[in-house]
């Protein structure tokens, strides 16, 4: 860098908001880039606290764990988790309906033909089908999750225990400090104060400043919008916009409640369709996080919480809190000098827990497109590029869930089935419809497996299936999917038990406090 | 229970080898008793006698089809070659098939060495390629000793010889190869939608498969472009920059094996084949466009743009849906034409500059050492 490089090069980061994506973004950039000289600052108000919601995650969030140094035992003791390898699906296709969207692959591909045409092979002729099962019969953490069993898959990909990956469910509450605790041994200066002035340049419109109620005022060279749905920076005072994605995914509400955890601790997720929306329930080592999210066009506050409480499976440890969104996007995620990461940049709903992942994608993004000095017009446009296509082939796969239904049982439900839907979205129906394949991409976070899941656990039969399948014998086939289904069978079983692992590996909790 | 119609009859026309590798890979993944596989052998239009270059991704053809290096030594004379010479605007450049350096830390070496160069080290990027120490070298090294080596290589092959050796194989599989002087195809009957004339023979096809350079068939049953129309493929054609030829065109067919559609069918798989298809010549057209410098092509090519701005900014390259180069190959082209990026990769700072001059010259004596051990083989 030149001299004059070196004077405009971007020292100070602010982030606002101490939130899992203010958290998460300190931790990432100050484990990443904090020995380069770069000053990170985070400020958040203790009064408007954070939107508390938000415990289910995805694998992804292991590979950040790892890169940031997070060991896994501690974080686990920290944020009373539990494991998680898939979220079970019910009453979505049809009411009594229910399926697992499993972190992993089913069965063996052969030939170079997928597993489920073998499959659907099978299941579509009468003599064969009785004796074929389900399809989840053949994903191993499918399994696993009904058994309630839990081990880190096997590194020898000639395993059948190598074929699963596992993301974690924990207290969102613990979440954040123990981001916090991470980060700030990394050298990040939390404040603590509500931000109530934004000073701008009067020339470029780049975010000079930000005030706080006491007076202190902080600047920075970027600023890390991170304040939930407040969209303090980003929308504001950038006023950058939201790209609303409602007519597609139109719940609007949620009301959120925490209850006694009973019975088997069970390693994944489940959303159960309700008539307006639908419910989750997330098991953590001491309590049960449960939801409903739902449509105010649709249902009312009131009916919407009868239907959560009615459902509880033990009893509630706090007042039911409701919580209200909007589906969609800001325009541009970077704008200016701002980049908005967590629910300031968009919220698509939490059925595939995916929004702490797209948090997760903002920082690693960041970190990649991390500009040296100020001019940030080239960093920001492919910053924006890329983040909007995650966004919009989340967004596909979301709208498939409640799209792909044979409910009709309410007016939700009914404009669900029949509104119309983007045509990139219709078009990966069609061809899975005719032919059981799945476009591919490869950017983007949902894979063959997950899109399979969800089709055939919501009733999306193909209509064929990939002749080569014919080409092998249907005795050996049978032979081999009996097997195969043994052999996941045996392998499930051998796992160790869910509670237990966490026992047995000091992953008991130990949640920090949140001054530590 | 559903009906579910296998092509009875593919039929490919074509010649050298392209026609040969077409044949040995539908031959190897779509036949069955129900679909024969008939392969019109043309008139040698095709063949160029000379060699040809297969990047790194045909040895996973060559997997598939169990084709061992001593038969691709032996009848297609290969060799393995670690980057491919092309021309552009300003003279002919080296792409090399494997990375500079190692990332560390997050960033990617050359913003490592970008660094360096600020601090004072004087080499060229090139100082820290295997592939192109390699390639520069003086000696041609044997397959079995490249393949043990661990640096991702490609092969010149005679062009000649590796047609007979994969037509061989389509035969071996099961495809019925036929020498044909004259062919046409005209759209068939209700029951088989084209009707093949080769000199004196008559056949019927499911399925038909153009796989000449120029579309010679295409034509006739209304396919204007590449691309999949009706139940007939007109496989693609690239030859710049070297070593596309072959890549390309496998990519091609085993996209349309992944879209195998059945009998009579097929319109979903059709549209996915083409939108795949156009994005993959996309990026082969970015290459040659870049390559060719021409500023008003260059305009209208969103990606390419992208490509350039980005790396001209802060040395990241970024990655479209379906890219065919790898990021060396891309970093190699605008480096030689965009010049050093403005910035180095922000993570790149996290190595010491006394640490990075250590690593750099630590890198650039195991290269030489390399290239010194295999001079002496
Ligand atoms: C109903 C629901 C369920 C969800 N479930 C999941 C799930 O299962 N999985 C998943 O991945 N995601 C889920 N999410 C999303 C997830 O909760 C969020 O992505 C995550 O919590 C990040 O939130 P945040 O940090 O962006 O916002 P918040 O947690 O709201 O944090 C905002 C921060 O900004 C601060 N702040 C705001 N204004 C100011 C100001 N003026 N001055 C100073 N500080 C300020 C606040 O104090 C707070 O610290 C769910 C969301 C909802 C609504």
């Amino acid at each position: 860098m030149t001299a004059a490089n070196m004077q405009d090069r971007v020292k100070n980061v602010v982030i606002i908001g101490g939130g899992t994506a203010g958290w998460m973004t300190a931790a990432g950039l100050a484990s990443m880039l904090g020995q380069t000289g770069l000053n990170i600052t985070l400020i958040e108000s203790e009064a408007i606290g954070i939107v508390g919601v938000g415990e289910a995650t995805l694998p992804h969030i292991r590979l950040f764990n790892e890169t940031i140094g997070v060991n896994e035992a501690e974080f686990m003791a920290a944020t009373s988790a539990t494991f998680k390898l898939g979220i079970e699906f019910c009453d979505w296709g049809r009411l009594g309906d229910s399926y697992i969207h499993p972190f992993g692959e089913f069965g063996l591909a052969n030939e170079g033909v997928a597993f489920h045409h073998y499959w659907r092979c099978m299941q579509d002729d009468a003599e064969t089908a009785p004796d074929i099962g389900a399809l989840d019969e053949y994903s191993l953490p499918i399994l696993a999750c009904k058994m309630a069993k839990f081990q880190p898959p096997s590194e020898d990909p000639r395993s059948v225990l190598s074929t699963y990956r596992y993301a974690y469910q924990f207290d969102a509450l613990q979440y954040a400090p123990f981001m916090r605790d991470h980060a700030e041994k990394r050298g990040v200066t939390r404040i603590e104060g509500k931000v109530t002035h934004v000073d701008q340049d009067s020339g470029t419109g780049d975010i000079l400043s930000v005030t706080m109620d006491n007076g202190q005022s902080i600047s920075g060279d970027l600023f890390i919008d991170c304040t939930g749905f407040f969209g303090l920076l980003i929308e504001k005072t950038l006023e950058t916009g939201y790209d609303e994605w409602s007519k597609w995914l139109p719940c609007d509400r949620a009301v959120a409640v925490p209850c006694e955890h009973e019975g088997t601790l069970l390693p994944y997720t489940r959303a159960t369709a309700d008539k307006a929306g639908w419910r989750w329930r997330i098991p953590l080592q001491h309590r049960t996080g449960n939801g409903h999210v739902y449509s105010s066009g649709f249902t009312s506050d009131d009916a919407a919480t009868d239907s959560l409480l009615a459902n509880l499976e033990g009893k509630a440890l706090a007042d039911p809190r409701q919580l209200r969104f909007v589906t969609g996007k800001r325009r541009k995620l970077w704008n200016r000098n701002c980049i908005a990461i967590g629910l300031s940049g968009g919220f698509l709903e939490p059925l595939e827990s995916t929004s702490i992942y797209l948090i997760q994608e903002g920082v690693t993004k960041l970190l990649e497109m991390f500009p040296q000095t100020s001019n940030f017009t080239v960093h920001a446009e492919e910053y924006n590029r890329r983040m909007d296509l995650e966004f919009e082939r989340i967004r596909d796969f979301l709208i498939l869930h409640y799209h792909a239904t044979e409910r009709d049982d309410s007016a939700f439900w009914n404009y669900m089935r029949t509104m119309d839907i983007p045509d990139s979205l219709a078009e990966k129906i069609e061809l899975f419809k005719s032919s059981g394949r799945v476009a591919s991409y490869n950017h983007g976070l949902f894979l063959m497996p997950s899109w399979v899941a969800v089709y055939i656990g919501q009733r999306v039969m193909p209509q064929r299936y990939d002749w080569r399948a014919d080409r092998l014998d249907k005795g050996h086939i049978k032979k081999h999917l009996s097997g195969l289904r043994n052999h996941m069978h045996q392998a499930a079983m051998s796992m160790q038990d869910h509670a237990s692992y966490i026992q047995n590996n000091n992953m008991a909790r130990r949640p920090v406090t949140a001054a530590s | 229970m559903t009906h579910i119609a296998p092509l009875r009859t593919i039929v490919l026309a074509g010649s050298g080898v392209r026609l040969a590798l077409c044949a040995a890979l539908i031959a190897r993944h779509c036949l069955s008793e129900a679909t024969k596989i008939i392969v019109l052998n043309c008139a040698d239009a095709d063949i160029v006698d000379a060699d040809m270059i297969l990047r790194p991704d045909m040895q996973r053809l060559h997997n598939d089809l169990q084709i061992q290096v001593d038969a691709l030594q032996s009848r297609a004379k290969a060799r393995a070659v670690y980057a491919v010479d092309c021309a552009y605007d300003g003279g002919r450049i080296a792409l090399p098939f494997g990375d500079y350096g190692m990332a560390r830390d997050g960033a990617a070496f050359h913003h490592h060495w970008s660094k360096g160069k600020g601090l004072g080290q004087p080499y060229d990027l090139d100082q820290y390629s295997p592939s192109l120490a390699i390639h520069h070298g003086k000696s041609q090294l044997p397959l079995a000793i490249a393949a043990q080596i661990g640096i991702g290589f490609g092969l010149q092959v005679d062009r000649a010889g590796y047609a007979q050796l994969l037509l061989a194989k389509a035969r071996d599989l099961g495809a019925k190869i036929v020498s044909a002087a004259q062919v046409t195809v005209r759209k068939g009957s209700a029951d088989y939608p084209y009707s093949i004339t080769m000199d004196s023979a008559q056949f019927e096809a499911d399925f038909f498969i153009d796989v000449s350079r120029s579309g010679q068939w295409a034509g006739s049953i209304g396919l204007a472009e590449t691309g999949w129309q009706d139940h007939s493929l007109y496989l693609p054609y690239s030859d710049q920059p070297q070593g596309i030829e072959a890549s390309h065109l496998y990519s091609a067919i085993q996209r349309f094996i992944d879209m195998l559609p059945t009998r009579g069918g097929g319109t979903a798989e059709r549209r996915e084949y083409n939108r795949l298809a156009q994005e993959q010549s996309e990026r082969i057209a970015d290459m040659v466009c870049l390559l060719g410098n021409d500023d008003k092509s260059i305009s209208q090519r969103p990606a390419l743009r992208r490509k350039i701005e980005v790396f001209q900014t802060c040395g990241r390259i970024p990655v479209e849906d379906y890219e065919v180069f790898s990021p060396a190959e891309w970093l190699t082209i605008l480096l030689t034409k965009c010049g050093n990026p403005l910035h180095h990769d922000r993570l790149a700072d996290r190595l010491s500059e006394q640490d990075l001059l250590i690593w750099l010259d630590q890198l650039r004596g195991k290269i030489g050492q390399l290239k010194r051990q295999l001079e002496s083989i």
